[in-house]
């Protein structure tokens, strides 16, 4: 493969795309199979399908330290480390130092970041719902924040569009809250999972159990194929990079198809800071970069742009755009930098069953199940707007439960079969919050020279208030289906920490409202879209990224038929 | 396989006359033969100790045991360098409560009892003491060090364990038979 050219840029670019990651991907896929000569700048190193995932066939006793994370890993990584599972020898790489990447936080944000090629593509959790009409319309029905400019019936066939390219494996179940997909074969739920189903789906009606949709193949069509992916493997190492290329990542799939095409360039070390933009005309000319290597600067142009460099990274540069006619970013809706969202989770419920004794799992499952939001569906929240959903897994417990005692029979049970147990964990809507904000600091600068970052943003009542039913439920449908020592847990929720950030430079119907317009173009900028996180007006309970993915395939459709119109 | 690959770019470096300096040779030999300790956090009687522990633990059976699974040495190496400061405090000062505790209930050190008694005593520790007492702190986090690098080793995972690098496929309700490995990863 080809694609990781780094040429140096001549100015003979028909498109500048900003990030690689799952938005980034897209639009470079997307922009390149229409004839456009495409420009990809990825601020972070280039990591090679396969070639560098360089722990992908690690044994546990080959890691220096049996995969366990180094104090000097932590003194580099602090805030990577809040996950918990992040910053160890099989993924540290893949997420950034936070020495060399600061950010302020004005109040605690947990921003996980991944600077290389394929961004966080490589490190995602590959959960991958659609949005409802219901979401849609949500902020609109609730009279907060500003309506979506858009409505599901304009973005699901964009959603069959890259469904069936990304490759999604899941189960159809006509529900009108969590719409089908194009689906790959549904992974087995275990046979706890379907007694558990069995319960809450006669207990409650409006819930259900279903195994999680997510973005692995499990009957790769031939266009996959030729792409060089595989069926999943059930390995569940997928965030070292898979080397079958069966989870989708920017570099198993969007890249490749993009370089086919002899229309990509990639260019590393790139770190773009502004646009540049031309007051005059309203438009971008192109992109400042700085080269992440030497901190030499230039300026690169290109008729379009796509800012897909994450919510945050994308709203940064759009803040930091020179403008006679804008101050502070290229906004007039006091919406850039505002209505930060994420997902909020670590609330449910463990429990461990009796049953299915001389049952084992084979393999290991990289997905779980999912039971899709009920509240303020069939049933009301108590006390708060949206909703949430569940995602969790019921599996054999092995070595690493409690045992008492020591010696002969300690290690006997240690190394036999514990009971089967299932964990479920919510992830709850975060509401569009004016006062959850993002800014360019004053005076911290990074080493380049950049402004920082500066985070000020929270969960707030509606959140905390879902919180308490997200745990009693989890609990409730853990008891009803029979399970034994239950416990719950409402851990202190940490915006950030659901790797979900998303809405600081809004889709919205006005200029007035929102930074983007229904085809996620600038409105101040018309040929500059924003595909990434950064354009959600809300944020459902639902995984996010597919949506991304959706959204950017449908803006660059736009963006080359516009320019075939001359319009752009 | 890591050390391999330092031991072979010194070897490079040389080559391109860089100067190295006699230590850092003498420890690349060490390496190379595979006996030099990866670790030097305890002290020698604390070494002792804790392999006699580990091996208490887990001992041989018709599996390998802690010490031929190398456990002693791979705990070292994860104290020295994943703990932090306090957390390493605590692990030695638990070492010292366990021989204080041993002393207190046998008369006699930990090291002079027979390896079955061993086992029986820190079972019977671990059943007695109240789980917030130091010394039960400590053979908690003990045992939760001592099973990960016995489960991760080469020996434990392969031999004790199922080790299934590239299982292919799921089956989410196989029959579990007699003599069926426990899976890791």
């Amino acid at each position: 493969m080809s694609f990781n050219i780094n040429s140096p840029a001549d100015n003979q670019y028909d498109a500048i795309i900003v990030g690689s990651g799952i938005s980034g991907g897209w639009a470079a896929k997307e922009l390149c199979e229409k004839g456009l000569k495409v420009l990809v700048l990825e601020r972070g190193r280039q990591i090679r399908h396969v070639t560098d995932y360089n722990t992908a066939n690690t044994a546990p006793w080959e890691f220096p330290h049996m995969n366990r994370s180094t104090r000097e890993m932590r003194d580099r990584q602090s805030k990577q480390l809040r996950t918990g599972y992040t910053v160890r020898e099989e993924t540290s790489k893949l997420f950034v130092d936070d020495i060399d990447h600061p950010y302020v936080e004005i109040k605690r944000f947990d921003w996980m970041r991944g600077y290389h090629t394929g961004g966080r593509s490589i490190m995602w959790g590959k959960q991958s719902y659609r949005l409802s009409p219901m979401d849609f319309l949500a902020n609109e029905r609730d009279g907060i924040a500003t309506p979506w400019p858009i409505t599901y019936e304009d973005i699901a066939p964009w959603y069959s569009y890259v469904e069936r390219f990304v490759g999604i494996s899941g189960s159809k179940e006509n529900l009108e809250h969590l719409p089908d997909g194009e689906f790959q074969p549904p992974m087995e739920l275990t046979p706890v999972e379907k007694d558990v189903k069995g319960v809450i789906e006669q207990k409650w009606k409006g819930r259900k159990l279903i195994i999680g949709r997510a973005a692995h193949l499990t009957e790769p069509t031939e266009e996959q194929t030729e792409l060089g992916r595989a069926s999943c493997q059930y390995r569940n190492q997928c965030s070292r990079g898979c080397p079958y290329g069966a989870f989708f990542s920017s570099q198993a799939a969007t890249l490749p198809a993009a370089a086919r095409t002899g229309n990509l360039t990639i260019r590393n070390h790139a770190i773009v800071s502004s646009l540049v933009y031309d007051d005059v005309k309203g438009r971008a000319t192109g992109v400042r970069v700085t080269d992440e290597l030497t901190g030499k600067t230039e300026e690169v142009s290109a008729r379009i742009i796509f800012l897909c460099a994450s919510a945050l990274g994308s709203t940064a540069i759009i803040m930091n755009t020179e403008s006679k006619r804008y101050a502070g970013g290229l906004d007039e809706s006091d919406s850039l930098g505002r209505y930060l969202m994420d997902h909020h989770l670590g609330v449910g419920a463990n429990g461990t069953f009796d049953t299915h004794k001389d049952k084992i799992t084979y393999g290991r499952r990289p997905n779980g199940f999912y039971i899709p939001r009920f509240r303020n569906i069939s049933e009301p929240g108590a006390g708060y707007i949206r909703g949430y959903g569940y995602q969790g897994g019921g599996m054999r417990q092995g070595w690493s439960r409690d045992i008492p005692g020591w010696g002969t029979d300690f290690k006997k049970q240690f190394t036999s079969f514990g009971p089967w147990s299932m964990g479920m964990t919510g992830f709850g809507e975060c509401l569009p919050y004016y006062d959850n904000q993002v800014r360019l600091s004053k005076d911290k600068k990074d080493k380049w020279g950049l402004p920082q970052l500066e985070v000020d943003a929270m969960f707030r009542d509606n959140e905390r208030t879902m919180r308490k039913q997200m745990m009693t439920d989890a609990a409730e449908m853990l008891e009803a289906a029979g399970a034994k020592d239950i416990t719950t847990r409402n851990d202190e929720p940490w915006i950030g920490l659901g790797i979900h950030e998303m809405g600081t430079a809004r889709m919205g119907t006005s200029v007035k409202n929102s930074v983007l317009n229904n085809y996620n173009q600038l409105w101040a900028a018309p040929n500059v879209f924003c595909t990434d996180g950064a354009a959600m007006t809300s944020a459902g309970c639902q995984n996010p990224s597919l949506t991304y993915m959706a959204l950017t395939a449908r803006a660059a459709d736009f963006a080359v038929s516009e320019m075939k119109k001359g319009k752009l | 396989m890591d050390r391999r690959q330092a031991v072979k770019t010194l070897g490079a470096m040389i080559g391109v006359g860089l100067l190295i300096p006699e230590s850092l040779l003498a420890r690349a030999g060490d390496v190379l033969e595979g006996e030099a300790p990866k670790a030097s956090f305890f002290n020698k009687q604390q070494r002792k100790l804790n392999a006699l522990m580990a091996e208490a633990l887990i001992p041989k059976t018709d599996t390998p045991g802690a010490k031929d699974a190398g456990v002693p040495g791979w705990m070292e190496l994860l104290l020295q360098d994943c703990y932090d400061k306090n957390q390493q405090d605590g692990y030695l000062n638990g070492l010292a409560l366990v021989e204080e505790e041993c002393m207190k209930r046998t008369g006699k050190n930990f090291g002079k009892l027979s390896p079955v008694m061993q086992s029986s005593l820190l079972s019977t520790m671990e059943a007695e003491l109240a789980p917030e007492t130091p010394l039960a702190g400590f053979m908690q986090v003990f045992k939760s060090l001592a099973k990960y690098t016995y489960v991760h080793s080469e020996k434990g995972a392969t031999q004790a364990f199922g080790y299934l690098p590239v299982p292919g496929k799921w089956d989410a309700a196989m029959p579990l038979e007699k003599g069926q490995k426990v899976w890791v990863s």
